[in-house]
């Protein structure tokens, strides 16, 4: 199923990608155009190609079939330095060496605009105390990493993506292992990033309703294969909820927004709830 | 200690190179002196200005100076093999010693005195190392791969059940070699500097000179391997090039350092890595040097130390392992 986005004005695409591990075919056929300067969410259970999916786009997995585009390009055949300064990733649960600060992490972001063996242009240190205050974490520059909360450590992930000054960031399972305020947390930060930046943000997510809130597009999968792609309030219907997670959600309006939340339980109590 | 604490307490890099820079030239000085004979400083210097006594010229120049810069090239030359290795593998234990490189370089070795006899130009020793060790750390990585991980644990046990393999080949293949040899093997697999040829300075001097700054130039690349394959790709790393560049690179300089040494100062490149890591922190482009450094003060110890026994000379090796033995199983403990 193709999303509804002009491909031309995409700046990463895939095209008819199929996408796999060892004999495992894990997506077939995906065609997908991330829509610049918007936060997109791709949502669906587990193993339904998420993560796939988002390696793919930034060339860590090579299609079976297919090809990833950055400006039209295939993007394996462009220098790896090039392409790291257009899209930035943050996998899941990434570990940091032992014993770094928050600002000798951020300074990584800036590997694909160093010379071998040269220290920090001032350039370089510009971006990073950027990224460090865009985050709101200058008072912990110096700090370890690893003395800070994991809300605090996730957000100097996003610092180090941002120090590479890439217009676009992939960010799989952001919040896992977050608490709730956390997650909000972070998430309203890579919304305003977003706002004040013009970044263009592609994650994959596990908690739909906090999906729902926080992206202007959401992407609903099931093994491998794109069953509604839309704004979260075309996305988030219990049909296309059942169609992706095989499970009737009870759909709850939220006062003052256009998009429900779904709660688990219609199963076990069928009844007034069930709206749909 | 905690991480904060280790933040805090680490040396500045440059502080950390000058000392041990120093301790390096202090005791490379002193091991001038030291041994079964000594010499008067006067006489000592005389001897490296190439005057004074005969007899202390050649104890001086043919045989200590000799042996010195021989612990100088391999500390240098086994520690940065090592540290690079651990950083491309991510794997702390993960050393080319412990890998079979040693082992494998070894066995190329011997196979070749074996069949060139003395035919053979030392020339072609490190070259014949390298090709062993190289291929046998093919194997213990193909091996160890599953899942298309290395798994780190994994590594370490294929490494070592395929290094005794190799080792126990190659002690039934050292009994069919006429006696001569075969003294020359045994002294020459133990790590003693004692009999290292003068000219074998001038052979392995190359591929130090060679590969330490080509590794040293992947700094950047290496902390961003630290990150993980996904991050280090993320940002910019071409992973499967530089993987390559960079497993060869510390394969060949450990093995062109065993084709002197023998493969029997397994531990310098698990330890020297380890202290300039306590030293100076996790940042290729100050660890690799200080662990060079760290690494000659290692090897220039235990060849000091092994002159100083009472009765019989022990190799260095065997110090370094005596020492690197305990350091190995705190460190498998501790995991």
């Amino acid at each position: 199923m193709t999303a509804p986005i002009d491909p031309t004005t995409s700046p990463l695409r895939a095209d008819a990608v199929a996408l796999g591990y060892d004999d495992r075919e894990v997506v077939t056929d995906l065609r997908l155009a991330v829509e610049p300067g918007k936060i997109t969410a791709l949502v669906g259970p587990n193993g339904s190609g998420k993560s796939t999916i988002l390696k793919a786009l930034v060339r860590i997995l090579t299609p079976r079939a297919g090809a990833v585009l950055l400006d039209g390009e295939p993007i394996g055949a462009r220098p790896s330095r090039e392409v790291a300064r257009r899209i930035a990733i943050l996998p899941q649960r990434p570990t940091a060496p032992d014993g770094l600060t928050v600002r000798e992490l951020v300074a990584f972001g800036r590997h694909p605009y160093r010379r071998p063996l040269r220290g920090l242009a001032p350039a370089d240190h510009q971006a990073i105390e950027r990224a460090i205050t865009r985050v709101e974490l200058t008072e912990l520059a110096d700090r370890p990493v690893s003395a800070l909360s994991g809300g605090q450590s996730q957000r100097v992930w996003v610092a180090m993506a941002l120090a590479q000054e890439t217009g676009i960031l992939l960010l799989d399972e952001p919040t896992n292992h977050l608490d709730i305020a956390h997650q909000i947390e972070l998430l309203a930060l890579l919304r305003r990033l977003n706002r004040e930046h013009a970044l263009t943000v592609v994650m994959a997510i596990h908690d739909l309703n906090l999906a729902a809130r926080h992206a202007d597009r959401m992407i609903a999968l099931r093994d491998g294969r794109i069953i509604a792609a839309g704004p979260p309030a075309e996305v988030m219907t219990t049909d296309t909820l059942e169609a992706v997670f095989g499970v009737r959600l009870a759909m709850v309006p939220v006062p003052g927004s256009a998009v429900p939340v779904f709660v688990p339980g219609i199963e076990a109590a069928p009844g007034p709830t069930a709206l749909d | 200690m905690s991480d904060a604490a280790r933040a805090v307490t680490r040396l500045g890099p440059t502080r950390a190179a000058a000392g041990l820079g120093a301790f390096v030239a202090a005791l490379g000085l002193a091991s001038l002196f030291i041994g079964s004979y000594s010499v008067p400083i006067g006489d000592l210097f005389a001897a490296l200005a190439g005057r004074g006594d005969p007899a202390h010229r050649m104890l001086v120049l043919e045989l200590r100076l000799p042996r010195l810069l021989f612990a100088l090239e391999l500390g240098a030359g086994l520690a940065v093999a090592g540290a690079v290795m651990q950083g491309v593998l991510r794997n702390d234990l993960a050393t080319p010693g412990l890998l079979g490189v040693h082992v494998g370089g070894r066995a190329a070795v011997v196979v070749t005195v074996a069949l060139a006899g003395g035919l053979l130009p030392t020339l072609a020793l490190p070259a014949a190392s390298v090709v062993g060790g190289g291929a046998t750390l093919a194997l213990v990585l193909t091996l160890a791969r599953r899942g298309g991980t290395l798994e780190p644990q994994r590594v370490i046990l294929v490494g070592l059940a395929v290094s005794m393999e190799i080792g126990s080949v190659v002690s039934v293949a050292a009994m069919v070699l006429p006696i001569e040899s075969f003294d020359f093997l045994a002294a020459w697999t133990s790590g003693s500097l004692e009999r290292a040829e003068p000219t074998l300075l001038w052979v392995l001097l190359p591929w130090l000179l060679v590969l330490i700054p080509l590794l040293w130039s992947q700094s950047d690349r290496l902390d961003a391997i630290a990150l993980g394959d996904e991050l280090a790709t993320g940002l910019g790393v071409p992973l499967q090039r530089t993987r390559l560049v960079l497993l060869l690179g510390a394969t060949a300089l450990s093995a062109a350092c065993v084709a002197v040494e023998g493969g029997g100062i397994m531990f310098c490149g698990l330890i020297a890595p380890h202290i300039a890591r306590r030293l100076v922190g996790p940042a290729h482009r100050r660890l690799i040097p200080v662990a060079m450094i760290v690494g000659m003060a290692l090897i220039l110890t235990a060849d000091t130390l092994a002159r100083l026994m009472p009765g019989r000379e022990l190799p260095a090796g065997t110090l370094v392992t005596l020492i690197g033995g305990p350091y190995f199983l705190w460190l498998m403990i501790k995991r």
